[in-house]
């Protein structure tokens, strides 16, 4: 099958979405099908074989922050060259709702159109009104796919019509491979994830880490992220700052043995989250999973049955959970053999044949993806 | 004696004089400022709309129009505090669209398209005529002025072009 990819992020900038898509490329091609991934990208970024560049990205604010996204005159020139070049059977769009190439290429395109709704942002009043300029996009789209639950929810509250919910893809067998680290073993926490960032739950990790240092004295705390660590352990008592070990940014590798090492991996994330591909990653390596009971969490663990949940932003509750599993060897092991069990559906062989089974629905009997000659302007609005 | 006293009134005469010429020359500044602020506020405004008329006109792709609508419409809706980052943002989000001469041509070449083009010039020009208002804060801090604050109140001295120019933000601003 020829499958046309398009990334609405820069592909020099790290995030998730870039990495799913690198990640569902690279299995796509390894099952023998015919991949082009559009993307923007800088022209000195060294990219895959896979990748069109769309050129550069402008940084403009957007949403409340500064996002870098590709859109005007030559990005669509761009896109319809692609799509003209490309003759693809299917489209995959990600993040069609972001004014960015996943939203162009919806605009130029016909024939087969499947689309990716990552995130779960709350609507905002500029969305609705903006909406009507949406509109005739996304209506092009044949078949939507959701990466979770909550993310599938709020699609169906912002722009009705319903999706198919189908996991981001971890590569399993990764996480479960690698080799234990001696040093990060023994009675070992482990948080990964943006220190500075108030959203991925440190802080409410902080608060409780006095109470488990007293009820276990051995345990030890091992963050890896980018952040400033001074400001981070500021809230400890100085005698238990030697208690956080701070790794900064590390490989995938390195995150993999990490997972492998630890006795209990922590996600105090407060909110924000619409999938939490970590707990997957963590889940993967067998390590036992502590986390805050965000639906997207709940989801991920299976309601509680393949991690343990703790209240969101409750260190009191957190703290005991804690102590709980690092005294009680045996729930652990159980919590690691059933995440291991539950975790295989995430795995990319099981993701990447679910939507190869959206593609296939969408394509069967239907024409080539080619570009909408109807896209100028009062013409496109008449519908002619 | 006499003489000394004549000095004296011609001094007090003169300072008077000087006092009441700095003070209808501060009132003219003010005047100004006033005039020049509410002119670009009125640009501005139209500019927003504008933009606002463009995104939803159909002419221009999605990703584009949807850009360009949020800007404009949180530079609509902003409160004074935030205006001049919010037209920044606007700004910027024109130029990253309209750097693009095809784009331009585009919008030339649509029904009324010409004026719209005009709409965004405008703004930038309107940033400069209030330079003149720049001079007023040397003008105030002379100490007879200070003294006999007679015209105008110095909270109205505070120019939005300065902010725009000096802020934070100058490099970016609509100027």
């Amino acid at each position: 099958m020829k499958i046309g990819i398009v990334c609405p992020y820069s592909w020099d900038v790290p995030g998730g979405v870039q990495f799913h898509i690198r990640d569902l490329a690279e299995h796509l091609v390894r099952l023998g099908h015919e991949v082009s991934v559009l993307a923007p990208a800088d022209d000195d970024t060294p990219l895959p074989p896979y990748v069109v560049s769309a050129g550069r990205a402008v940084p403009v604010s957007y949403n409340g922050s500064v996002a870098r996204l590709s859109f005007g005159f030559l990005s669509a020139a761009r896109v319809r060259r692609w799509l003209h070049d490309g003759t693809f059977d299917v489209v995959h769009i990600h993040e069609p709702a972001s004014p960015s190439l996943g939203l162009l290429t919806c605009w130029a395109a016909q024939g087969p159109i499947v689309a990716t709704f990552h995130t779960s942002n709350p609507r905002s009043r500029a969305m609705i009104a903006a909406y009507p300029i949406l509109q005739p996009a996304l209506e092009k789209i044949s078949a939507r796919i959701a990466v979770s639950e909550y993310a599938r929810r709020t699609l169906v509250e912002h722009l009705g019509g319903d999706a198919v919910v189908i996991p981001n893809g971890v590569d399993v067998d990764f996480f479960a491979r690698a080799e234990p680290r001696k040093e990060w073993q023994g009675e070992t926490l482990g948080f990964i994830g943006r220190i500075d960032e108030p959203r991925k739950g440190l802080p409410v990790l902080m608060r409780a880490l006095p109470k488990i240092l007293t009820e276990r004295p051995g345990a030890r705390l091992l963050v890896a992220g980018r952040g400033d660590e001074e400001e981070a352990v500021a809230s400890l008592p100085a005698e238990m700052r030697s208690r956080v070990e701070f790794l900064g940014m590390v490989s995938d590798e390195d995150k993999a043995r990490l997972l492998r090492s630890v006795d209990v991996y922590v996600a105090p994330n407060t909110g924000g989250e619409s999938f939490g591909i970590i707990l997957v990653e963590a889940l993967s390596a067998g390590a036992p999973v502590l986390a805050s009971d965000l639906d997207a969490f709940a989801q991920v663990l299976d309601q509680g049955s393949a991690g343990e949940l703790f209240a969101n932003e409750d260190a009191e509750a957190l703290a005991d959970a804690a102590v709980a599993l690092l005294g009680d060897a045996a729930r652990r092991a159980e919590l690691s053999a059933r995440g291991s069990a539950h975790v295989r559906r995430f795995d990319w062989s099981t993701v990447g044949a679910d939507i190869l089974a959206v593609y296939e629905t969408v394509t069967d009997g239907a024409a080539a993806v080619d570009t909408d000659e109807r896209t100028g302007g009062l013409r496109a609005r008449l519908g002619l | 004696m006499t003489e000394t006293l004549i000095w004296t009134v011609l001094a007090l005469i003169f300072i008077g004089v000087y006092l009441s010429w700095t003070a209808g020359r501060l009132d003219r500044l003010h005047t100004r400022i006033d005039a020049a602020r509410a002119a670009l506020d009125a640009q501005l405004l139209r500019r927003a709309s504008v933009t606002q008329e463009l995104a939803t006109s159909g002419v221009l792709d999605p990703a584009a129009s949807i850009v360009l609508y949020e800007a404009a419409h949180a530079a609509r809706q902003a409160e004074e505090d935030h205006r001049e980052v919010a037209e920044s943002e606007l700004s910027q989000a024109l130029r990253a669209v309209f750097g693009e001469p095809e784009q331009v041509e585009l919008v030339r070449a649509a029904p009324g398209g010409e004026e719209a083009a005009g709409s965004w010039r405008r703004p930038s020009a309107g940033c400069r005529w209030p330079a003149a208002s720049t001079t007023t804060p040397s003008v105030r801090p002379a100490p007879c002025a200070a003294t006999a604050r007679s015209a105008g109140s110095d909270s109205q001295a505070t120019p939005l072009s300065a902010g725009l120019r000096n802020g934070r933000r100058a490099t970016r601003g609509p100027c």
